[in-house]
């Protein structure tokens, strides 16, 4: 019985560690003031804003300004931060919900960058994504 | 496992070479999929203009693990049943088979338990009570607690790879209670357990008219396509 036990010790260790580790809640609070950070940023500073965009959505907003990001993210009105009602994290991706608009967030080396903001959806079916005023080409 | 009067790589080798070698084919074929997946993640990564990751941040997150422990689940599943079926339903002539009429839990004596069992039985074989009782059924309880976690770590690392695409695709990550009623779930466990019906299935049935001289899941070649079990 000893080969057994240790055999289905190793096997639930194996299984359930990982099962375990699936849980990010470590990432909530970065992600959380990043989303926070950059709505307050981009109606009073856009400019320092810009700088928590992640590359993609960065190269958007820099189009959309002519060149000048400051002015691409002003063109959008941007929503002020509001009240978090839930933050979620999954390995690099987070989302971010306010009250008044929801972001989305990816993780790089640098920390967590907003990928999509001002973000709302009137589609009931959750397979439709939301529309974003600010997002990545 | 070896006998305690031979020690040794060598004897280590005669006695568990099957154990062996497929314990370092899993690890090869592990070392492989997960280069594979990182390679995979970190393409969709740059399509979807997000930040590729390492190869040890990749092993260790739910994407590498849901693709891991959906074939594990369907691999003890497919063994739990087999072990558990074998004991009730034959196929005359396979050599996966018991006899026909001959099948259910078999006796005591034949089962070499209690006042049967030899003096080198398992000692909870020789014994009655709950522990006769737990060991009798040992394989198939072990079996099915890594099959049942397996699958809940399916769900778990599987809502969380889900809900990663999705945030991605600007949409609202899932619960663990929407992902395992829904799609992604349920075809990935599905087209798993059809696979294991389908090869252990037709095992059963290669088994009766094929044959692979010297190995114990064949029978003889010359044994006749009729006859269930090799030891008749």
């Amino acid at each position: 019985m000893t080969t057994l036990r240790r055999a289905a010790a190793v096997a639930a260790a194996l299984i359930v560690t990982p099962a375990l580790t699936a849980c990010s809640s470590v990432d909530e609070p970065e992600a959380r003031r990043v989303a926070t950070e950059f709505a307050r940023l981009a109606g009073t500073d856009p400019t320092a804003a810009c700088a928590l965009l992640a590359p993609r959505t960065l190269e958007q907003v820099i189009q959309d300004g002519d060149g000048d990001c400051a002015e691409g993210l002003q063109s959008e009105s941007p929503r002020p931060a509001s009240t978090i009602t839930s933050v979620s994290v999954a390995i690099n991706g987070a989302q971010v919900v306010m009250d008044n608009q929801v972001l989305f967030l990816a993780h790089f080396d640098t920390g967590w960058r907003v990928t999509a903001a001002g973000c709302t959806r009137d589609a009931a079916d959750d397979a439709v994504p939301y529309q974003c005023s600010v997002k990545g080409s | 496992m070896s006998r305690r009067h031979e020690l040794g790589p060598r004897a280590a080798w005669r006695h568990n070479s099957l154990t062996i070698v497929f314990g370092v084919l899993l690890l090869l074929f592990v070392f492989g999929q997960a280069v594979a997946g990182t390679a995979e993640y970190n393409e969709t990564a740059r399509t979807d203009g997000v930040q590729e990751i390492s190869f040890v941040r990749y092993v260790g997150s739910s994407s590498f693990m849901v693709d891991l422990v959906e074939n594990w689940q369907s691999e003890y599943l497919q063994f739990t049943l087999y072990i558990l079926l074998t004991i009730w339903l034959v196929q005359r002539g396979s050599s996966e088979s018991r006899k026909p009429g001959d099948t259910g839990r078999e006796t005591d004596e034949q089962q070499l338990v209690g006042r049967f069992a030899r003096p080198n039985s398992p000692r909870w074989a020789q014994i009655g009570g709950w522990r006769r009782a737990v060991y009798s059924h040992s394989l198939v309880i072990t079996m099915t607690v890594v099959f049942v976690l397996s699958w809940l770590a399916q769900a778990v690392t599987g809502h969380v790879a889900e809900s990663e695409q999705r945030m991605r695709d600007l949409l609202d990550p899932v619960s663990l209670g929407d992902y395992v009623t829904g799609p992604d779930f349920w075809s990935r466990t599905l087209q798993n357990w059809q696979s294991e019906m389908l090869a252990i299935g037709s095992m059963a049935v290669f088994a009766i008219y094929l044959r692979e001289r010297g190995s114990p899941e064949s029978k003889p070649v010359g044994m006749p396509h009729d006859v269930t079990t090799a030891d008749e």
